[in-house]
């Protein structure tokens, strides 16, 4: 019996607190979705937010990013409350004419963006178990996390007038709730890696929680599946990092001769016009316990930008979607370990 | 922005406080005067202003869609300024808070596809 489209449905639904619980008045929580292939990637990003002394409530946000032969289009859509249905134990999200529903093992996605021609119909199968952790510290809050690393992708990306036709590509599908303010001394480094070819058994998800300045971590794991299942887990002091470099575009242009780096909502570009990044060149991931070891590294080769105004100040916070190659090679428990992939890294400015 | 972001309308009036910047979108001239209490629209400048600003609505437009940067608007002649460069620093900083403040209140999408709304139908050769 296949136990996994229950243990989903345990594990991966909406917290949303009533009022009257602790933090209810800064809860976060959103479900956010990745296509991963070198010919398209999509980022879809549903989200319900509080922010503590905003009287006008839940404020809910449609992220859809796509990038193709095109560049990277898409937009953050704010729709009104009234159009916002979201049940609490469930995963039943209506933002407006969009949806997400998870049924009968899947999750069906249905969007189209107001202010771009941008639409995605796509079902989600998972390929591997979740991984939930709960209560990770983020400065003054909590935040919690359902993963589940690996999915397969099947339905239809409209960008303008291309039409992408998905079947059983690589995906990737987290869900965070908590309670926190964006702006506080607080940074993550949050990443994961799936392989291109469907018979590679391997995937890794990868996190980093420091304070703003990154000189103090809270928290440091690196995940590795294998096939379904959770196959090992290496937390901070068996975790080391290197990075080197910087990722910049330059007037002259960066990746793929872009002078521009994508920045979305758009009007948050004149808020945080820069063009260089703390974005890492390359950034290595290693990981030890006994004879295990394991060597990951991220070759970014793209960024958007996602800029949230902060909670605390007039100032703001940038979500660098860094997406790339990544390589893992190790063993565990004497079985070697190779993979090639492709996935996204989070570096929070 | 007074009513739905106050901290930044505050700190907008004590950063410029006692000046005035004048406008000129697509000719049409105006002066703004900054005071503690609030922001007026002025019909003339009653100051020389801090700093001068000269764009036209569908340059507004082509920074609020991420179109072109505002330095590559001054590069490129798209976006005039004038001041000292002190006074241009601190309308720099107003500016940023201005952005700030429009970017937490609700109403401004509205606001913008108003101008959007008029800025284009102006634009079309029919007026429609």
């Amino acid at each position: 019996m296949d136990l996994m489209p229950q243990v989903i449905a345990l594990t991966d639904y909406f917290r949303l607190p009533l009022s009257i619980e602790k933090g209810a008045h800064r809860h976060k929580e959103w479900h956010h979705f990745c296509v991963v292939h070198p010919a398209i990637q999509a980022i879809v990003n549903l989200s319900l937010m509080r922010a503590a002394g905003n009287e006008a409530g839940w404020t809910a946000r449609l992220i859809a990013l796509v990038k193709d032969e095109g560049g990277w289009d898409g937009e953050v859509d704010t729709i009104p409350s009234r159009d916002v249905r979201a049940r609490r134990g469930k995963l039943d999200l209506t933002f407006g004419h969009n949806t997400l529903i998870y049924q009968d093992g899947r999750y069906n996605l249905s969007l189209a963006l107001e202010s771009r021609p941008i639409t995605l119909q796509l079902q989600f199968q998972p390929a591997s178990y979740p991984l939930m952790r709960r209560n990770t510290p983020i400065a003054s809050g909590r935040i919690n996390w359902v993963v589940v690393p690996r999915l397969l992708a099947t339905g239809t990306i409209v960008v303008g007038r291309r039409v992408h036709r998905l079947d059983n590509m690589p995906a990737y599908h987290d869900h965070n709730w908590g309670s926190w303010s964006w702006g506080e001394d607080f940074s993550w480094q949050w990443g994961y890696a799936v392989p291109q070819q469907i018979e590679s058994p391997w995937s890794v998800v990868f996190d980093r929680m420091t304070n703003r300045g990154r000189n103090a971590v809270l928290e440091l794991k690196l995940s590795l599946w294998k096939n379904q299942k959770l196959h090992r887990l290496y937390m901070q002091d068996e975790v080391g990092i290197q990075q080197s470099g910087f990722v910049t575009q330059t007037r002259q242009g960066g990746f793929a001769g872009d002078a521009r780096l994508a920045k979305f909502p758009r009007p948050m570009a004149l808020l945080a016009p820069e063009r260089a990044t703390d974005v890492p060149r390359r950034f290595e991931i290693t990981a030890e316990r006994g004879s295990d070891r394991l060597a990951c590294r991220f070759m970014p080769d793209d960024v958007a930008q996602i800029i949230l105004p902060n909670d605390t100040d007039l100032g703001v916070t940038i979500i660098n979607e860094v997406s790339g190659v990544m390589s893992v090679e190790g063993a565990v428990s004497g079985e070697a370990v190779f993979m090639e992939g492709r996935g996204f890294f989070e570096f929070l400015t | 922005m007074r009513v739905e972001c106050r901290p930044a309308y505050e700190r907008l009036c004590e950063l410029l406080e006692g000046r005035q910047v004048h406008l000129a979108v697509d000719g049409e001239e105006v002066v703004l005067g900054f005071a503690a209490d609030g922001v007026t629209l002025l019909s003339e400048a009653t100051l020389p202003p801090m700093a001068k600003l000269s764009f036209s609505r569908r340059t507004i437009l082509d920074l609020v869609d991420g179109s072109i940067s505002l330095q590559d608007g001054i590069i490129e002649g798209r976006v005039g300024v004038q001041g000292g460069i002190q006074q241009l620093l601190l309308f720099h900083e107003g500016w940023l808070t201005y952005l700030g403040g429009a970017a937490r209140c609700p109403s401004f999408p509205y606001l913008l596809e108003r101008f959007r709304y008029a800025t284009e139908r102006a634009a079309s050769p029919l007026g429609v």
